[in-house]
Order: structure tokens, then sequence, then C-alpha cells
């Protein structure tokens, strides 16, 4: 009994989800023979830990790596360096059956809901799909549970029998939580999942998603490139660049307190209902475009576009760093930065 | 100040299988010289239609079956091909949302600039390379020699929408049409492209702008009107500032509520039902299905767009009702 | 819910799905043409007890070179049997050949390109080398070359089609499947923890079934066609099995004046090889239609 409890409040204080330095480069051939002539460094390195029940968000711009890193943790991109420790384990060396349970206790729900769903089976099998798969309960069992699932992210009996093609954008992304979560994951990455939906239906899933987590106690990791939405739905955020982590911090801290460059210039640069606020005169607008992975800057990436960047930038590579409780940040000026004002 | 644009009872429907399609079926709209007005709605509510429409760009099965596009004083929905033609480029041009898509992958920038150029302008092709070249550099574009040798699949997003809106302006339009310009864009690049539009007009070389979005924040920021799409109609058109501090459609004050905000951490205000079936709409007003105060006319009488108070004209049969914001 | 209830939602698109068929058959001229010659083979070959007049192996030497006439429709070849007789106990042969070979090729075919297409790599590379080797060769003479190798008879013809036919399906499967693999929705299926098993035959065949149903019914009529060229070159049925080709092979020295001999049993290899070619094209037309929707 007390075993239980201790382990209880380990876990509560403990890390689902350790990442050391993780890599994932795509090689590059070409030339005659094909030799491999250089990497798409999608992801170069990041390292996190994420706390049992929360939401932890990963914010960056297209071609940050986010989308590689998710796909990366899971497993289902292979990485090319680097550690996961999930629930204390390292999930590199599942094989066969340690490997199919670990995708029982960690799911995805990804951007696309057009696209996510079996266009030729119906919601029931492709709902009940993971139950078949890791468990062996009885066809009535199955549908009692799928039933159960559907009424929870809002769809109905009658909805079982349906093609994918005939619900809506919204609709079918609920399918795809209901799909997720039917086995009860502890993890629950989710990558940009309304950016294929309007403002109204994204409001209705990122409700669904808050109360789910709050029902089963799931662990999410959010992708996002929007940083409102981020803020609504995340405890800690980390800001992705070039397949690296320029800052991490809890949610208040982040948007109280940048401490990083380019997260001052993303938080800028969002566009705020908010007619005659000003913020467009204090814009940091970025110089430039993102560089190439194949190719990225020397030093630190950042470097060709900061508007306060300074030799040593394009000289060393800034390390990511504990600067104060729990807020991390690569940048060899931060603490000029944060002077300056 | 005379109207550049004014655009009364718009409507253009969709012969298809399914049926009509009432894709525009009432759309008011006016923009003044000078003037950045955003049109703003969600998928569905007939935003892009309503540019084509105006830049009589609708092909079959769709066709323009009413009402009247003013520009500078002549309705443009009566013009011959030909005149509508040296309208189009010239004094009215349009950007659209996936620039590198838009563009002609087999040519390079330069053959296409120059085309557009000399489309819309009296010049010869070396006149034409030289204004393009300052084009480039207008936009930003830090090396337009070598831009202008490049293929559009070669040029990163916002690369090409600074391309395309110098193709757009070449000719110095009095109206550009920007349908959604920045949505396929990363943040930061959006920023530097609304920088770089903002610029444009404080240089004078947009002279007013029609800019279509789904982002509230983007239309806060860069408009001086905001009309609201629902439906293919125009519910609500008003400045800026009352839309966001004084909405006086349910479907406008709904919008704004759901929309996560910075610093705001409750539950997301959502609107319940679906997007209306422009084949079969709702009776009366199409909103009335998901409309919070919702009253038996609402189901009736499709409510008519009047002027409110002072330039702020509303289609809602309780429009300036006080209720619970 | 009622369980009748239940079985007709879950297939209703299948249901929905036929009738969409049956109309557009219903539109084309040339579908109807096709649909008409193969349920009128199909039939013949079922009830050809009933539908022949005489016993197709009898020799009547008495009867020898009749043309076509009320008694015998097709006439009588050079030992008096009765031609029309033939050509519809032929039609069972054909039709069994034509099944048969199909069902084989589809099966080895499909599973041999699914296994390319999805593991890729070493795998992928040996199955595509033999095809490539298998499909060097021109197929009448690869068959004939397979068929001379094992002994004429009905049964190596068979597999001397089989062997040269797969490579194609294999081609088609292999092609649909690599571009399958990479959709999200299999990549979703891979995150639950489907086995590659389960997602190559539950997940990525019903989606690549369309274009190999395609492929099989214009390649019946290949198939008929080519057993009946080498049924022509006596390596498939031996005399007096009434097969189509041999049939034709048979009256080649009679084909000035007693054309019919070769020439009914001709006709018929031609109009059922038309018939399957025009079905598959419909069929074609109709998946494409669905597909869009």
């Amino acid at each position: 009994m007390w075993h239980v409890i201790l382990r209880v409040l380990k876990m509560l204080d403990e890390d689902i989800l350790v990442v050391k330095d993780l890599k994932k480069y795509y090689p590059i051939r070409g030339g005659l023979l094909l030799r491999i002539v250089g990497y798409v460094k999608a992801v170069d390195g990041v390292s996190f830990n994420v706390k049992y029940r929360e939401t932890f968000g990963i914010v960056g711009e297209s071609g940050c790596g986010k989308t590689t890193l998710a796909r990366t943790i899971l497993r289902l991109i292979e990485p090319t360096g680097g550690e996961i420790y999930f629930e204390g384990e390292n999930i590199l060396s599942y094989k066969g059956e340690k490997l199919k349970d670990f995708r029982r206790k960690a799911q995805i729900v990804f951007q696309n809901p057009y696209m996510a769903l079996h266009p030729r089976k119906i919601v029931r099998d492709i709902v009940s799909e993971p139950l078949k798969i890791h468990t062996d309960l009885s066809k009535e069992d199955i549908y009692d549970r799928v039933l159960e699932m559907l009424e929870k992210v809002g769809l109905s009996e009658e909805h079982m029998f349906r093609y994918p093609h005939e619900f809506s954008g919204g609709q079918r992304q609920r399918i795809v939580i209901a799909r997720a979560l039917i086995l009860n994951p502890k993890l629950l990455v989710l990558d940009e999942p309304t950016a294929a939906l309007d403002v109204s239906v994204q409001a209705k899933i990122l409700n669904l998603l808050k109360s789910l987590q709050k029902e089963f106690k799931t662990t999410y990791l959010l992708i996002s490139h929007n940083l409102s939405i981020i803020d609504y739905m995340c405890d800690r955020i980390a800001v992705m660049y070039l397949g690296k982590f320029f800052e991490i911090a809890s949610k208040r801290d982040l948007f109280k307190r940048q401490l990083h460059p380019y997260t001052k210039a993303l938080i800028s640069a969002i566009p705020l209902p908010e007619p005659d606020s000003g913020r467009r005169e204090r814009r940091i607008i970025l110089r430039g475009e993102v560089p190439s992975p194949i190719n990225p800057p020397s030093g630190c990436y950042f470097s060709t576009r900061c508007p306060y960047a300074q030799p040593l930038c394009r000289e060393e590579e800034p390390r990511l760093e504990e600067v104060d409780e729990g807020h991390f940040v690569a940048c060899h000026y931060w603490r000029e930065l944060e002077d300056l004002g | 100040m005379e109207k550049l644009l004014d655009v009364r009872d718009l409507r253009t429907y969709f012969y298809t299988y399914r049926g009509v399609v009432k894709a525009l079926n009432g759309v008011y709209l006016t923009i003044k010289d000078g003037e950045v007005v955003g049109l703003v709605g969600e998928t569905g509510s007939g935003k892009s239609v309503t540019a084509r429409s105006i830049m009589r760009l609708i092909d079959p099965p769709g066709r323009i079956v009413g009402g009247n596009v003013f520009f500078e004083g002549r309705d443009l929905l009566k013009l011959s091909d030909g005149e509508m033609m040296k309208i189009r480029g010239r004094k009215i041009s349009m950007i659209f949302q996936e620039p590198v898509i838009a563009l002609n992958p087999v040519l390079t920038i330069r053959t296409q600039i120059i085309e557009t150029i000399m489309a819309n302008r009296d010049v010869s092709v070396n006149e034409a390379e030289e204004i393009a070249l300052e084009l480039l550099e207008a936009v930003g574009l830090p090396n337009p020699k070598m831009i202008m040798k490049r293929y559009p699949f070669e040029l990163s997003g916002g690369m090409a929408q600074r391309v395309f809106i110098a193709m757009a302006i070449s000719a110095n339009p009095r109206l550009l049409i920007a349908d959604e310009p920045t949505s396929s864009l990363d943040v930061t690049i959006q920023a530097q492209i609304l920088d770089l539009l903002n610029r444009l007009m404080e240089e004078g070389r947009i002279s007013s702008m029609l800019y279509i979005t789904h982002d509230l924040g983007v239309a806060a920021e860069l408009c001086h009107r905001i009309a609201v799409m629902y439906g293919g109609r125009v519910i609500e058109f008003a400045s800026t500032e009352e839309i966001f501090k004084e909405p006086l459609h349910p479907y406008t004050r709904s919008l704004l509520k759901a929309i996560p905000r910075l610093g705001y951490y409750d539950e997301l205000y959502t609107i319940p039902g679906r997007v209306p079936d422009l084949v079969n709409p709702p009776s009366g007003c199409m909103f009335h299905p998901r409309c919070p105060y919702m009253k038996d006319v609402c189901k009736k009488e499709i409510p008519e767009y009047v002027e409110i108070d002072n330039s702020h004209y509303v289609a809602c049969h309780f429009a300036g009702v006080k209720d619970v914001r | 819910m009622k369980i009748l209830d239940k079985w007709l939602m879950e297939h209703k698109y299948k249901i929905q799905d036929v009738k969409l068929m049956m109309n557009m058959i219903r539109e084309s001229f040339l579908a109807k043409l096709g649909l008409t010659i193969i349920t009128m083979f199909i039939l013949t070959a079922i009830f050809a007890p009933f539908i022949a007049t005489q016993d197709p192996l009898m020799q009547d030497l008495t009867n020898r070179f009749q043309p076509p006439s009320l008694e015998h429709p097709f006439g009588t070849d050079h030992l008096g049997r009765d031609i029309f007789s033939r050509v519809v106990y032929g039609s069972r042969i054909s039709l069994m050949m034509g099944i048969t070979v199909t069902l084989i090729l589809f099966t080895i075919g499909t599973t041999l390109g699914l296994i390319a297409g999805f593991f890729g790599g070493a795998v992928d590379e040996i199955i595509m080398r033999i095809t490539d080797i298998i499909m060097a060769f021109p197929s009448l003479i690869l068959a004939i070359a397979v068929a001379a190798a094992l002994g004429p008879s009905l049964l190596n013809t068979m597999i001397a089609i089989a062997i040269v036919g797969w490579p194609r399906y294999a081609r088609l499967a292999r092609a649909n499947c690599m571009q399958v693999k990479n959709e999200l929705y299999i990549e979703a299926a891979r995150a639950i923890g489907v086995s590659n098993l389960r997602l190559i035959f539950s997940h990525i065949f019903p989606m690549i079934i369309s274009p190999l149903i395609v492929q099989a019914t214009i390649n019946l009529g290949g198939v008929i066609l080519l057993a009946a060229g080498l049924g022509f070159l006596g390596l498939g049925a031996q005399p007096p099995t009434p097969e189509w080709g041999l049939m034709v092979s048979e009256g080649r020295r009679f084909i000035s004046r007693q054309w019919w001999i070769s020439g009914f049993p001709g006709l018929a290899i031609l109009l059922v090889a038309l018939g399957f070619n025009l079905l598959g094209d419909a069929l074609r037309d109709i998946l494409d239609v669905r597909m869009r929707r």
C-alpha cells in the first residue's frame, strides 16, 4: 500500500519524458556515385524534460524541425543520435513487444484530419483498431468502448458506421482524438491539431482537448506555430529554430520575460485582435529568411537574422543553459539584452 | 470623399450537380481612396469568391447573377471583356495566398515580371527591366538581379510573395486586392510582409487595399474598416475600432470570443452548430440556427443590411440590442 | 440498434457503389456491349450441356466439311464434329483457364508487389530484378518456351501463362503500394502499433485493389488470348479437346474453302477478348469516378 502511494507521489514530481541531445539528420546524396554530400539537420541536439500531466509546448515556424521532433520522440522516425527516456526507460532499445507496448502508452494526433483516417474504413473500425491490437476484449466490449469514446468527443452512435469523407474537418479531428485516447495513453503528442481548422472549430477542439486531459490525466506535448494556442494550452514552452531549442520556460515566464531575441521577435510578430495597441510600431521585424537546414550558419544559428548579433555569435554556438529556475536560454548576450529592456 | 469601390448586393451562384451553391448572396462593400478595408470570415463564407467576382474572374459553373460593382463610378459588371481587361492588372490588381504556386513554374521571375509590366504599361523591354529591378528593390528583396534569374520554386514563400507584390503594383493600381497573402507564411515572415504593405501604402505605391483574411489580428492591425462575412453575405461593416469594441452582429461577437488570446485562459467560447450549407441555406437569417439571441422573426425573414450608426452597417433584426457581451 | 439496420448502414456505401456502377454501365454503350459479351460467355460456359446441340467429341465422317446450316449452325469440321457444340464446350475450358490463371496471377503478383513496395531495400531489388527479367521477354515467346519445356498440356499452359503474367500485377501493386505507404493514415496506423502484416493487408491492400481489379479484368481477355495462342501452337490442350486455339490450328489447313472450321472458334476468341477489354475499360472509368468522390 505504502509503496503505491510513494510511487504515485514520486511520479507527480517526476518526468514522464526525458530527451537528451536528440538528433535527426537526413543524408543528402549527390554526384555520380551518390555519395553523402551533406545532411539536412532537421533536429540538431534537442534536450528537455516533460513532467507528468503537464502540457509542454514546442513553438516554431515552418522548417524548424518540430514535426520531425514529434515523430522522432514516438519512434515513428528513428533518431540519428541522442537518448529518449519514457517513464524512466530508454525507448530506443525497445523492440517487438516492448515497442508495441510503448505505442499503447504514447499516442499522436496529427495536423491534417483530412488524411489521418483511412478512407475505406468506417469510424467504428478506425477507432476500435487500437483495442483490437492491444487488448483481447470481446466484440461487444469493443463496440461499447468505441461508443463511449465517441460520445466523449461529441459524436454519436450513428457516426460509427460512416466513412471519414462524410465528416467535416472538425469532426474528423475528433475521431482522430478518440482513436488516440481510447487506450488511455500516458503521453499524447499533438502536432498542430487545429492548423487545418477554422477559428470556431478550433475553439471546440481546444476545449475538448483540455477537458479530456483532465479526465484521462494525460500528459500533452503540443506542437504549434501559433503562439496564441500555445499560450492557451501549455504550462511550459520551448522555442525551436532550425533544429535547436533557443529557449525553454514556463508560460508565465516566457510571456513576461523573453530572454532570447528570436522569442522576442516571435511574440512581437503576432498580430493581436486589438486595434490601436501600438504593437505594430514596437514590432521587431527580422531581416532575411530562415537559413537552410542543410547549411546552417556558423556559430549561433540565429546570428544571420538577429538584430543584436555580435562577432562572438558568428563564432561560437551558445549552449542551452538554465539561467533561472526552469528558464533555459541559448544566447551569449541574454543578460545584456535584458538590461536593454 | 468619392467611393473608389462600391459593391452593392453582389450575388454569385455556382451551378453544380449538387444544386445551386449561393456562394455570394448579398455582398455590400465600399472602399474609399487611401483606405484599407478588411474582408473577414471563415472558410466558405465567400471571401475569395467576392474578390474574384470584383475582378470578374468567375468561371463556369459560377456566374455573377446580380448586383453592382462600381469602380471609379463605372459598374464593372456591365463592362465588356476588353474593357475589363484594361482594368485588371492596371487599376485593380490582386495578390494571392500561395505565391509560389500562383507563379508560372517554368518561367523565370524575369520573364514573368517583365511580361506583367509590359502588359500593363506602354514601355519597351529594356525599360521594363529597369522598372522590374526598381520594383524588386522597393519590395525589399536584397539582390534583385539574382532574383530575376530564379525560378519560382527556388524562392521561399516570403520572397515569392514579395515578387508577386512587385508585379501587382507595377502599374500603380488604385486598388490592390490581397486574398489571404500571408496565410501560408510563418508569423515572422508575415510580419515582414505586413510591414512591407504598410510601407508601400505610406510611399503611395498602393492607394487602397481590400485585404481578405480569416485572421482578426491581422485585420485589426492593417485595416481602417472591416467587413465580416457569413454564408455569402456581409453581415457587418464598420470601422476597425467599432468592430472590436462595439460589434453589433452576434456572429461577430461570437467570433471575437472564440479566438484564443494571449493571457486569456478560460474556456473558449464556441459557436454551436455548423457552417451553413450554401445549397440549402437556413430560412430567414443564415445565422439563426447558431445565434444565441434567435427569435421567431429570425427564422422567417432575411434581415436587411442597414446603416445603424454613423457608417456602421449590420444585417441583423436585433442589431444594437445591448446584451451580455 | 437492430442488426439489419446496422448491417445496412455498414454496407450502405458498398450498396450505393454497386448501384452507381450499374448506372454508369447502363450509360455507356461499350460497357454494355462488353458486359453482354462476357455474360453470354459465362452463361454459355455454365450451361454448355444445355446449349450445345451435339456431343462435341463425336465424329461423323460422313458429315465432314458441312458449311453452316440449321442443323450445324457453325458447320462441321474435318472429322464431322459439330463446331457449334465444340465452340460452346470450348468456352468452359477458356473460362476455367482464364479464371484460374487470373486468380493465381492476382494472388502471387499482388503479394510480391506489396512486399516489394512495402519493405523496399534488398527485397524490393530482388523482386524487381526478377520481374525485369521476365518482362524483358515478349510474353508469348516466353510462354511458348515454358510450355514447351513442361510438355504440352492444359495444365502446363496455365502454369506457363501464370509465370509470364505475374510481373505486371506485381509492378502495379508495388507502385500503388509505394504511393499509399506514405499517406498519413498509414503512418497513423503505425503510430497505433499496427503490425507490418496488418498494415499491408488491412490498410494498404484495400486502397490499391481498384486498379488491380481493372488490370485483372482486362488481363482475363489477354489470358484467354494467350491460352488460345498456345493451344494454336499445339502446346496446350491436345486433340480432341475442343479448345478454341487448338480448333483454329486444326482448321488452318482448310481455311481457303472451309473457313468456318477456324473462323468460328477464332471469332469466339476475338469476341471474348474484346468483351473483357471493354469491361475492363468501363471498370476503370467507374473506379476513377468513385475515387474522385
